[in-house]
């Protein structure tokens, strides 16, 4: 078969229609700013800068889809959560001066247009300039937090787990309010011209809450942002990188064409039955450990990616991916070790 | 008829903290600090350990656990001596992480079962960790950090630890750890869980 485009070989694969190769989707977020060099603050709030970095490592590494996601702090920040950027990290909340105090706070957030936040507004820019620039052969991923998790950075994780307990109304006033505004940024995001969004609700595995409370919780409010896409016409892909993670609640809930996953799904036994009850309808993306990606060799590498598609590429609908943000200081060789498993799988496999 | 001890335990099982709250002047008055541990902290830690294994329990169920447990500890603690272990434990989250809720899981349950715990809070700089390890002279240290940015400042407080108290021994756990990351850094143990914490601990500790 003759060699493919991104676009051409992600969208026969959704369609789990003959490909030239697996695709990779390196989830490279923050390690991009080593392609020119740019801060982790102007990484976050700097448009040009951020779609920049993506684009020249996206040239760099070789992979499939352009990942246009920055940092979890996103949200938060326009309801008014205070940030912090670090020079030499991630953006994140100050938790020290967490924006809901109390059980009292959570009806307290206001809602507001996607596009008027500072953050949003930012992040829809990188949206437009990626698919500007690349989008016609690459397909561009925007990215939503899941509105369990928005809360959670506005509240302290810890914190907003315990009132899931004990203040359980107050919290779903919060989510009521957070899933509003989540929606109307996945339709801003879909107005710039993004082939798919990506919805991340990190507690729907035993990382985070019991199955039951994550439907009540999570599920529930991440099937309005889901309709919204879906209503769209884009793509719907979903990201859980969790130990365990619910796949049988989220595909209830959010029924997504692409599960982003980093562990077995907690009610498969193996990675076979996880292909047959879940990869025959939907594309399943993952899971080669940011932890190896961050620690080992590319021999190792492309070894634990040879393994991987052999197990879950057969027939199609599989991406490789990391099992979460590929390393944001690891260098970008394994990243492109993913790609060069890829393109040589039948080489390697000879061979390892 | 059930005594108020038992009440005061399933009180804490069922995380109900009203009536945890309404019923501990009772049962401080009634009981004594062995009953109060062996009759009602100890078995709750156990089972809440064991059912967060079995996939029985969330983090949140645990958390709030563990948070009525702290509240026990803190009520009792004011009119008499808690047992100890004798044993000093030292705990962080490294300097550029403010991931700590998994700390907090791990500081909550050592105090629970009786050991003596520093802790140093989040986005802790090399040089408090070990300042404060040497200062109560620390048989473990336990480092905790949910990002990869940060392994280079684990490896160096590490190796610092290892210079100024040698028998010190010094556990990582979080999400980004493993234990082939471990053993690279060259720490003692990995914690994979909060379920085993305490087991990997004694055998430390043996």
């Amino acid at each position: 078969m003759s060699q493919l485009s991104s676009m051409e070989r992600v969208l026969l694969t959704l369609q789990g229609k003959e490909t030239d190769r697996v695709p990779v989707c390196c989830l490279t977020v923050g390690v991009t700013r080593q392609a020119t060099g740019v801060s982790f603050p102007a990484f976050s709030q700097d448009s040009d800068a951020a779609a920049e970095a993506m684009l020249y490592a996206n040239r760099m590494v070789g992979d499939d889809i352009l990942f246009g996601f920055t940092d979890l702090s996103v949200e938060a920040a326009d309801f008014g959560q205070k940030m912090i950027y670090p020079e030499n990290t991630t953006a994140h909340p100050d938790y020290d001066d967490s924006l809901i105090k109390g059980p009292e706070d959570y009806e307290k957030l206001e809602t507001f247009k996607a596009a008027s936040g500072k953050r949003m507004g930012t992040y829809l820019d990188v949206c437009s300039k990626l698919q500007k620039k690349a989008g016609t052969t690459v397909p561009v991923l925007g990215f939503v937090y899941g509105p369990l998790g928005v809360l959670g950075m506005m509240r302290g994780m810890e914190r907003l787990y315990m009132d899931l307990l004990e203040h359980p109304d107050q919290v779903k006033i919060g989510l009521e309010i957070v899933t509003e505004v989540l929606v109307d940024f996945v339709k801003e995001q879909f107005g710039r011209g993004v082939a798919g969004v990506c919805v991340d609700t990190l507690p729907a595995s035993r990382s985070g809450v019991a199955p039951d409370a994550w439907e009540a919780f999570e599920g529930v409010y991440t099937e309005k942002i889901a309709d919204a896409i879906r209503e769209s016409g884009i793509l719907l892909a979903h990201h859980g990188c969790g130990y365990s993670p619910y796949f049988k609640e989220v595909k209830r809930w959010v029924n997504p064409a692409v599960f982003s996953f980093g562990d077995l799904a907690e009610d498969c036994k193996d990675f076979g039955e996880l292909k047959s009850v879940y990869g025959k309808d939907a594309t399943l993306m993952g899971y080669v450990p940011t932890e190896l990606l961050y620690a080992g060799t590319p021999q190792e590498v492309i070894a634990e990616c040879i393994r991987q598609i052999g197990l879950l590429g057969q027939d199609g609908r599989f991406i490789l991916a990391p099992t979460c943000e590929y390393p944001p200081n690891a260098t970008l060789e394994n990243a492109r070790a993913m790609v060069t498993a890829a393109e040589y799988y039948n080489d390697f496999r000879a061979r390892v | 008829m059930q005594s108020v001890l038992s009440k005061f335990k399933e009180a804490i099982d069922s995380r109900n903290r009203a009536a945890l709250t309404e019923m501990l002047p009772l049962v401080m008055e009634e009981n004594d600090l062995g009953e109060i541990f062996s009759h009602g902290v100890y078995p709750v830690l156990n089972n809440a350990r064991e059912e967060f294994q079995n996939r029985r329990l969330g983090i949140p169920e645990l958390l709030l656990s563990l948070d009525l447990v702290s509240t026990v500890l803190k009520a009792v603690s004011k009119d008499v001596e808690i047992p100890k272990r004798n044993r000093h434990i030292v705990l962080g989250v490294i300097e550029g992480d403010t991931h700590d809720m998994g700390k907090n899981i791990i500081r909550d349950l050592y105090r629970g079962y009786g050991f003596e715990v520093t802790d140093l809070g989040k986005n802790v700089r090399v040089s408090q960790f070990v300042d404060a390890a040497v200062s109560v002279n620390a048989d473990i240290v336990g480092i905790s950090t949910m990002m990869s940015t940060t392994l280079d400042r684990l490896g160096e407080v590490i190796q610092l630890l290892k210079e100024k108290i040698p028998g010190v021994k010094v556990i990582v756990g979080g999400a980004f750890i493993n234990q082939k990351i471990a053993d690279g850094l060259k720490a003692d143990a990995y914690a994979e869980d909060a379920a085993t914490l305490i087991e990997t601990t004694d055998g430390l500790l043996a």
